[in-house]
């Protein structure tokens, strides 16, 4: 009974953000400022309850909940809505939502049919404090990247001049977020996915390195961003080409996220 | 002949290269995980059957490229040395400089446009002088912006840079300038520390590969199993380890918690050294060696000890009698000696024989024989089916209360002389991140001239930047506001 109150909460948060954006849809369409307002009121009532809802199972399990994929996806959900919040407050740009708000629901959709199952112990591998950092860094990167991919998908439906439109932000601003959010979600998952990953390995594994399918996963990962930073930085990939760029990245992470299910090695944390 | 070899030996260092290569190896690291999943492992050892299900051809591809193990691949090897060869190329001819510009400030180069350059700011003499006349009618005002530009003398011109120097130097901009004939260049900067950080990391790049190629050329590896009271030698030293105990904890729902062993590091006289216990995560390190705490197996044909439980005709209150392999017992109130036989860790019987199917305890069971005045009896004893368990003529009911199998603990036995350069690369590739991403960094280049002032960030710029670049501006459109004055007088 204790344990399924984390997902009536987590069902609770999926019903609000459904509804805010179905709210952000319409505020997009007709650009009322009250629907706008409405949908970020629904919005943050999504995040409380997810907020609690991660909090009851922390509580419950008596771990941080990212120790399978269910716990993980919704962490890393949490992070992408917790970035939108931080994003509305410092550029007040509501018209975003109409993006974040399906990726979310969409993560979320993927976290429901993913075993649920609280364990209150963690599996021997997992119980190191290398857990705490590896994962909860990757899971910040990640929704960084998928930031930069709700940016970019606005930034390719929205098309048009670079001029600010009544509801939806400028060009300008949409590839200052992407940029913005690969410069954090990069350096954040060098650290956090691989560095930190190949130090836990190395102490449970002994070895730093072992080509495993998740591994070689992140370094395709790596490799993808790195590219985008280089070519950031050389002005080749401007526009529409950052904003395609930051959509293909992320579908190499959800690759990456989803092969657990079916590609198996030493990460096949179900 | 001369310029050829310029450009030739640009072209090997340029960042074009960098860049191709990162594409070859995303295409070629993509490719490997997508073909290591795709491709069995068993594929070479079971070649021939693959053969008859995906044709010669298809066969004869997957061993020449070894798709079934791609990244140990003569192509993803080659790749991957280019790779590094390009980073060590770009470090060996762009580090100096780069290390440099952290400490010393490079001057300003004379860039030919920076009005395309983004985000920029930019005003003339022109645009200052007739600002305050913006509201007469629009003839006039065209009139005056378009007409013949509005310039300053060298006198204000360096009055004018002096004010743009000091607005500089308030925001902590470093400031680099060349006077050439009217006009004045400049380059500011703040954060320069990011250069080191962007050396940093990829210099930890090829070291953290420096550290992976010494550790698969002169490492160790070698997984021991050993059961309570073995002694495992520890690879190629003086030392031995003995498997004092090994534990698990299981919770009640069978899930593994935690498994340890009790280790004691024996020297070559036989003498213990150290003991400690070692988990996962918690590994021994000694002499050079990681002793880790890797698995564990279950030895599906021996048992440590167990548990029976009896009754007899004559005494009906159950007895228990615990038994260990190898030995015989009289069973207590009566005139029968016992003793255990096999035992298989997940029973099985095929055309009347008994077989083990497996190491995991899926269903333990043990073979008793009695020994009495009427004679011998045989029979098998089940820990969890005990409903299966064979009847005795000279006992009434008896069974398995408790059994303890024989585990083997699996440890794994590293040495790795490239594991601390690993380390420093990643330590030395997080501060270089670290200086690359956290530091904040401003980088404007400008032209002040006789005709007006042109700022422009050097490269990328946020909305952070315009912002304050255009502060920047309003400060200098302020402080040269004085001289206008006497300008007009």
């Amino acid at each position: 009974m204790a344990g399924s109150m984390d997902v009536n909460l987590f069902w609770i948060s999926f019903w609000l953000y459904l509804i805010s954006f179905i709210l952000f849809s319409v505020y997009a369409a007709l650009g009322r400022k009250g629907l706008g307002i409405s949908a970020t009121s629904f919005f943050m009532a999504g995040l409380s309850f997810h907020t609690a809802g991660l909090v009851a199972r922390w509580w419950i399990s008596t771990h941080p909940p990212f120790s399978n994929m269910y716990e993980y996806s919704l962490t890393w959900s949490w992070f992408i809505a917790l970035s939108f919040v931080v994003i509305l407050i410092r550029f007040r740009k509501m018209s975003l939502g109409v993006v974040v708000s399906p990726i979310l629901l969409v993560t979320m959709v993927i976290s429901s049919l993913l075993p649920k199952e609280i364990s209150q112990q963690l599996m021997p591998a997992l119980q190191s404090y290398w857990f705490y950092i590896h994962v909860s860094m990757a899971a910040v990167s990640e929704g960084a990247f998928l930031v930069a991919a709700g940016a970019g998908i606005l930034y390719l439906i929205r098309g048009g001049g670079r001029k600010e439109g009544k509801v939806l932000p400028s060009q300008d601003f949409l590839e200052e977020l992407i940029s913005r959010s690969i410069r954090v979600g990069y350096p954040l998952f060098t650290v956090g996915a691989l560095f930190a990953g190949a130090m836990w390995a190395q102490s449970a594994w002994g070895r730093f390195w072992s080509w495993d399918p998740k591994e070689t996963g992140a370094l395709v990962i790596w490799l993808f961003y790195s590219l985008f930073l280089h070519q950031c930085v050389r002005g080749r990939w401007q526009g529409r080409t950052l904003a395609c760029m930051s959509v293909v990245g992320f579908l190499i992470v959800i690759f990456s996220f989803v092969g657990n299910l079916f590609l198996g090695g030493l990460h096949a944390y179900i | 002949m001369e310029s050829k070899a310029e450009n030739r030996w640009s072209g090997l260092i340029s960042h074009q290269l960098a860049v191709t290569v990162i594409i070859i190896l995303f295409i070629a690291s993509a490719a490997g995980w997508i073909m290591s999943e795709v491709i069995p492992g068993d594929f070479p050892l079971r070649r021939e059957m693959y053969q008859l299900r995906w044709g010669k051809t298809l066969t004869m591809l997957i061993s020449k490229l070894k798709l079934f193990d791609p990244f140990h691949s003569f192509w993803y090897q080659g790749v991957l040395t280019l790779f590094f060869l390009v980073l060590l190329l770009c470090l060996l001819t762009r580090g100096k400089g780069v290390i440099l510009k952290t400490f010393r400030l490079s001057p300003p180069g004379r860039e030919k446009d920076l009005r395309k350059r983004k985000p920029r700011v930019e005003f003339s003499w022109h645009d200052l002088r007739h600002e305050k006349d913006r509201r007469e009618d629009l003839v006039a005002h065209y009139a005056k912006k378009y007409g013949p530009p509005v310039k300053i003398d060298e006198a204000q011109m360096q009055k004018t840079w002096r004010i743009v120097e000091k607005q500089l130097r308030k925001r902590r901009y470093k400031v680099t300038a060349l006077s050439g004939a009217g006009e004045i260049v400049f380059s500011a900067l703040v954060g320069r520390w990011r250069y080191l950080g962007n050396f940093l990391f990829h210099a930890a790049l090829l070291v953290i590969t420096v550290g992976g190629l010494i550790g698969s050329f002169w490492g160790n590896s070698e997984m021991l199993f050993g059961k309570a009271g073995d002694i495992l030698p520890l690879l190629q030293s003086p030392f031995s380890i003995l498997v004092e105990d090994f534990k698990i904890h299981a919770s009640r729902k069978e899930a593994i918690l935690d498994y340890i062993s009790r280790l004691s590091v024996l020297d070559d006289q036989g003498d213990t050294v150290k003991t400690v216990n070692i988990e996962v995560n918690h590994p021994l390190k000694w002499a050079g060696y990681s002793i880790l705490q890797s698995s564990y197996y279950v030895d599906d044909k021996e048992f440590s000890w167990a548990r029976l439980v009896f009754t007899t005709k004559d005494k009906p209150v159950p007895g228990r009698l615990t038994i260990e392999p190898g030995r015989e017992y009289p069973l207590p109130g009566t005139d029968l000696t016992l003793r255990a036989g096999r035992f298989f860790s997940d029973f099985k019987m095929r055309s009347g024989k008994p077989y083990s199917t497996g190491a995991g305890m899926t269903n333990p069971a043990l073979e008793i024989l009695l020994d009495g005045p009427g004679g011998g009896e045989q029979g098998w004893l089940f820990l969890l089916h005990p409903r299966f368990n064979s009847v005795f003529k000279a006992v009434e009911r008896i069974g398995i209360e408790e059994l303890e199998p024989v585990y083997y603990t699996g440890l794994q036995i590293n040495s790795n002389p490239g594991a601390p350069v690993f380390i420093t690369g990643m330590i030395i590739g997080t501060i270089g991140l670290l200086l690359l991403y956290v530091v904040p960094y401003r980088h404007i280049q400008g032209r002040l001239d006789r005709e007006g002032l042109v700022m422009a960030a050097a490269a990328g710029g946020s909305r952070g930047f315009h912002e304050e670049l255009y502060r920047l501006q309003e400060r200098v459109k302020k402080g040269c506001a004085d001289m206008w004055e006497e300008f007009k007088e």
